[in-house]
């Protein structure tokens, strides 16, 4: 009993992390229909630069921590006007001219990260206060408790400014209907800046997070990203709430199988239930999908 | 004629080699209500659209005495111009009342809910409906949502495009009377209209557009039942009984 | 843009292959070190151009390559090293190998859309780099497997191939490339091109999606299966080689080369793999560099380095060659035999395309509500009827496009609802669009080739290998989208432009040759007058007569009543979902109902006279 919760609170805490990097691909893709593969090593420059800043200087963490993210943020913003808008109108490209640019991006990124940040891999201090506490005869760091307590709370206040709030409501239009929502007064490219400084904010909190439990080196963005494509696949591309039980579902399953399971098939896990999903899940997701689009007008078109 | 409100000098609109609209001059005076007809492709909604700054243009458009010729479409709104768009297009995933709050963006954050309540009173429907889901309403509600959110923010001048698209005939008049009421309190309207007979019904003067270019134009009441009107309208369908 | 390479982009392609041989030359030399990077290079230019015809030219984002190299890899390595499968056999099983792997990934997740098929495959690259590590017994584990080039000195005759390995893959590449450039220069190249620009269009003219990428994507992966059996004879397989970067390294590849090009995967696999050999920086900095070049690529230079050159000799033949068509379209006038004997015989509901009963709403609008049209062969049917009222729904309906809420279709009374456009195509249904569909990347005469993709007769498989029927077939195809074009009267300074350069109404009748092109029965055209000025709408009026003429049944939607009224054996009216009137035309234009419908109340007493 005690193994089992500690399994679960290791994968809840681990499944908030990807739910937050899925949070933060879905925001950006609810607004801008694109999916950034860089979008793992902008968090990834957060904590890096972090490390940076710390060995230049004697600021408090805490400053660094948001010099990082600022510098990280401004990294995204030119990321989304240089590789992914002036993408856009290609011909026989255009459906994933962005997959290409942003993976040159992500290449880019980590690559001259490499070069000012070296080889090795260093760990990151702990942002949340360590120690344990006890739980039903379960010895469960604070530290995992207090990420789910983070990253939900970020999910709720950004639940909630998505759903409350006119920026949130402008950049939902602007999804359904970009031209409309420009004749409606809405400032189009401002907004879509903002959703990618969010995003970027986003991806950076989860990097803070995962971080201290693992390294810190140039790469880590590819298996943040990874894990969190995962978990917004499993969730339905632009579902935000189903994208946390994507998330959570993944980091239960990575933990359950790295206790239960031969250590050499743990790595499989998020692979296998991707392809699974993907590949067999299509009735389900046709079923959802479908259940969605009769709230919606008919993309096929009435006007005849 | 004082300075009109809306004034189109040789506006011609092209998408890409397609052209839409041909060189056509229209005015339109504070507090008319203007009806533009035409059959499909004669360039109704291409007009809306340049003036709309949705659409690439050629030549001047001045509103309220400025040239918005090379306006961004999201300046328009403050400047007093709304546009009910072909087909609704209103917001489908977000409700009644947030598609309304999208509309009134131009306005202060205070206004904002007062301008809310004010639609509320005029418009009963949508007070009813205030959380649904505009993308599970039927099309003549749709239509309602789409015209107050395009008039919530008070516009000197709104522009509506096909309101009566595949609408029930009841909504249809429904629709008109609302466009009516709203003339009455002052606004300046320009309605493009397949329907021609309830466009010129309620207008003061109209334009039938053929081809790109203004074939006729004058009072709505001499319009309304004209044979060459109908013609025009129709495409000529004399020169065909010819061959 | 990327387009097959037609008559005369050969030049091109040769001054491709002969700087890549001085470069080669350059990169490589005496010592025998250099000597492999050539062979790496020829290499990786096979996976480029292999995952250029499931990527470039499909259109389908495939992140799995590195898989599926790493598949043909160890297959060969353990074939030969346990089986006891001779070189050059292992790499014939390690193809087939490939084969399946590529069976397995192709037949479900082919239905995935770009972003979800780069996953997948990107899912499938990374379990191949966890098991490579991961099955000792196959791979030797992190340690690798050795041995293998030594290996071949084993058998006799290998020595000498170990010796003169170079040649041993550089013949493989050109064989790979010759047999893989047919199979793009043939009916199938139009076809994938078709399917990557407008997978709408290509159904609609015939082509069956789904086994064409499945086909493609086996094909892909054979072939970079063997290539992967060839760098396994390099002689050390290692995991750390087979990961993800390695599938982003084709990608590069294959868009740096210039994607739909084949032979510019070997561009690309130059600057990929050689230049970083021979030219030693900061490897971190190589790195950078290679990964701003493909965002460089992607923003400025979409179709690559081989692309912009085959842009740049195009530009340059046009230069050099008539000055552009005038837009005046007297030219040229097919010959107008006089209006069509309207057909006297009753109309036999066996021999036509019939729609009974169809329903469709979207959401809780009803669009169709119980409609009933029937086309006969030798027939035009006319479809009028205001916006919204339900035209474009039931053309789609028919096409295929969109199923229906309920209906029964028929064509030659045969049942169809339950058939896709490509099967309707076969059994004889043409249509065009409302709004312009042409390949963008193909050029006219193309486009119509591609619209008789069916006329074709040479399989997938056959493709590569047939030489001189291919030839034919060819010659054969292209003489009569010649004679189609002729005869729509689109002027031949056209033919070889792409849709981009002309003007709009030509546009339109070159889309009403592409569905005449599969030689259809009945033929649906939805409002092909729209947008077009006179003297256009005058051939096009030409072109439609002689076709029904010649025994097809027509399906004209159009607002351009006058065309109709030409042109019609019947007019059908539908307004809001139902038929308010159909019959001949006269009685149906100047019928109240139908003038009420376009303009309102206001119209429908039946005094109202239209004067001229």
């Amino acid at each position: 009993m005690a193994t089992l919760i500690e399994v679960l609170v290791s994968g809840l805490a681990l499944g908030a992390i990807y739910a937050l990097v899925g949070l933060s691909l879905n925001v950006v893709y609810i607004t801008t229909r694109v999916v950034s593969f860089a979008q793992g090593d902008i968090g990834m420059l957060v904590v890096a630069g972090t490390l940076w800043l710390g060995d230049h200087g004697g600021r408090p963490l805490a400053v660094d921590l948001v010099l990082a993210l600022a510098g990280a943020a401004v990294v995204a913003v030119l990321v989304d006007l240089i590789a992914v808008r002036a993408i856009r109108g290609g011909v026989g490209v255009a459906a994933y001219g962005w997959i290409v640019s942003t993976l040159g991006v992500s290449i880019v990124i980590q690559n001259s990260t490499a070069m000012w940040f070296g080889t090795e891999s260093r760990g990151f201090p702990h942002v949340l206060p360590t120690g344990t506490i006890e739980l039903f005869g379960a010895v469960i760091p604070t530290e995992r408790l207090l990420t789910v307590a983070v990253v939900a709370a970020l999910i709720l206040l950004l639940a909630l400014a998505v759903a409350k709030t006119q920026w949130g409501r402008v950049a939902r239009a602007l999804a359904d209907n970009q031209p409309i929502a420009a004749a409606c007064g809405v400032p189009t490219n401002w907004i879509r800046t903002s959703v990618v400084l969010v995003g970027a904010a986003l991806v950076g909190v989860a990097a803070m997070l995962s971080a201290p439990q693992t390294f810190v080196n140039a790469y880590i963005g590819t298996s943040l990203l990874l894990n969190g494509m995962v978990a917004i696949v499993l969730g339905g591309l632009g579902n935000v709430r189903a994208g946390l039980v994507g998330g959570l579902v993944l980091g239960v399953a990575n933990a359950i199988a790295g206790r239960y399971l031969d250590s050499t098939l743990v790595p499989y896990v998020p692979f296998v239930l991707l392809l699974v999903w993907l590949i067999f899940g299509a009735d389900v997701r046709g079923k959802l999908a479908s259940a969605r689009a009769a709230r919606r007008r008919d993309p096929v078109g009435v006007t005849a | 004629m004082s300075t009109p409100l809306l004034r189109c000098s040789n506006v011609s609109v092209a998408y890409g080699e397609v052209v839409g609209l041909r060189d056509v001059s229209l005015d339109v005076a504070q507090g008319e209500v203007i009806a533009i007809i035409g059959a499909n492709g004669a360039g109704k909604s291409s007009l809306l659209n340049g003036i709309m700054r949705l659409a690439k243009t050629t030549g001047t458009v001045e509103f309220d005495g400025h040239d918005i010729s090379r306006a961004r479409a999201s300046r328009l709104t403050r400047m007093g111009l709304a546009l009910v768009p072909e087909r609704r297009q209103i917001f489908p995933s977000l409700t009644v009342e947030e598609n309304l709050l999208v509309g009134a963006n131009a306005l202060p954050r205070r206004e904002r809910r007062a301008a809310l309540a004010e639609i509320y009173d005029t418009f009963a429907l949508l007070a009813e409906r205030r959380e649904q889901a505009a993308g599970t309403m039927s099309g003549g509600q749709q239509q309602i949502v789409a015209l107050a959110r395009a008039v919530i923010s008070r516009p000197k001048l709104c522009l509506l495009d096909e309101p009566s698209l595949g609408l029930a005939p009841i909504w249809v008049s429904e629709l008109f009377n609302e466009i009516t009421r709203l003339a009455r309190t002052g606004m300046t309207i320009v309605v493009v209209e397949q329907l021609a007979s309830a466009a010129l019904a309620i207008a003061d003067r109209g334009y039938v557009l053929e081809h790109g270019r203004v074939a006729l134009e004058g009072r709505a009441a001499d319009l309304l039942g004209n044979a060459a009107v109908a013609g025009r309208y129709l495409g000529s369908v004399d020169q065909a009984a010819a061959r | 843009m990327m387009r097959p390479w037609a008559r005369g982009g050969w030049r091109v392609e040769l001054v491709i292959v002969l700087v890549a041989i001085v470069a080669l030359v350059l990169l490589g030399g005496a010592n025998a070190y250099y000597v492999r990077i050539i062979e790496l290079v020829l290499i990786y230019a096979m996976v480029g151009m292999a995952l250029d015809v499931i990527t470039g030219y499909g259109g389908q984002f495939s992140l799995g390559h590195s898989g599926l190299f790493a598949v043909g890899a160890y297959a060969a390595s353990y074939g030969y090293l346990h089986m006891g499968i001779p070189f050059p056999l292992n790499a014939l099983w390690a193809m087939a190998i490939a084969a399946v792997a590529g069976v397995i990934i192709a037949w479900p997740a082919l239905r995935l859309s770009d972003l979800y098929l780069a996953l997948a495959t990107m899912a499938f690259a990374f379990i191949v780099q966890l098991a490579a590590n991961d099955f000792d017994g196959i791979t030797g584990g992190a340690g690798g497997v050795g041995g293998l080039a030594p290996a071949i000195s084993r058998y006799g005759i290998s020595a000498w191939l170990g010796e003169h390995y170079l040649w041993v893959v550089g013949l493989a590449f050109v064989v790979t490339w010759i047999l893989l450039r047919r199979m793009t220069r043939s009916r199938w190249g139009r076809a994938l091109i078709g399917m990557r620009d407008s997978e709408m269009l290509a159904a609609s003219v015939g082509v069956d999606l789904r086994a064409l990428k499945r086909g493609a994507f086996v094909l892909s992966a054979m072939v970079t299966g063997l290539a992967g059996a060839l760098f396994a004879h390099l002689g050390f397989l290692s995991p750390d080689i087979f990961q993800l970067a390695l599938s982003i390294s084709f990608i590069t590849i294959v868009f740096l080369g210039g994607s739909g090009t084949l032979i510019g995967s070997l561009v690309g696999a130059i600057v990929v793999v050689g230049v970083p050999e021979r030219v030693t920086i900061d490897p971190n900095l190589n790195l950078v560099i290679y990964g701003a070049l493909l965002i460089v690529v992607m923003i400025a230079a979409p179709r690559g380095v081989a692309g912009a050159l085959q842009s740049v000799a195009e530009r340059w033949r046009r230069t050099r060659s008539a000055p552009k068509p005038s837009v005046a379209v007297d030219v040229h006038e097919p010959a107008t035999p006089g209006p069509r004997v309207r057909p006297s015989e009753p109309l036999d509901p066996r021999r036509a395309l019939v729609a009974t009963d169809v329903h469709k709403a979207f959401g809780g609008n009803t669009v169709l509500n119980g409609v009933d049209l029937t086309v006969g062969a030798g027939r035009l049917v006319g479809l009028i009827g205001p916006n919204g009222s339900g035209k474009t729904t039931l053309l789609n309906i028919l096409g295929g496009q969109l199923i229906a809420d309920a209906a029964e279709l028929r064509i030659d009374d045969e049942r169809v609802e339950q058939l896709g456009p490509p099967d309707r195509v076969r059994r004889g249904l043409a249509r065009t669009f409302q709004h312009a569909t042409l390949v963008p990347s193909l050029t006219v005469s193309e486009n119509v080739m591609l619209g008789a993709h069916l006329r074709g007769a040479i399989p997938f498989v056959g493709a590569p290998f047939a030489v001189g029927r291919r030839l034919r077939e060819e010659r054969a195809l292209g003489e009569r989208a010649a004679a189609l074009l002729e005869e729509v009267g689109v002027e031949p300074g056209y033919w070889h432009r792409r849709p981009e350069e002309l003007p709009y109404g030509v546009t339109r009748i070159v889309e009403v040759a592409v569905a005449l092109a599969a030689e259809p029965r009945y033929l649906m055209l939805d409002e092909p007058a729209a947008g077009l000025v006179e003297e256009e709408i005058e051939r096009l009026a030409g072109v439609i007569d002689r076709c029904v003429g010649s025994g097809v049944g027509v399906l004209l939607v159009e607002h351009h009543l006058g065309l109709v009224l030409r042109l019609a054996d019947s007019v059908v009216c539908l307004d809001g979902g139902k038929i308010i009137m159909s019959g001949d035309p006269e009685t149906v234009a100047r019928h109240p109902a139908v003038l009420e419908a376009y303009l309102g109340p206001a119209w429908a007493t039946p005094a109202t006279e239209v004067t001229p």
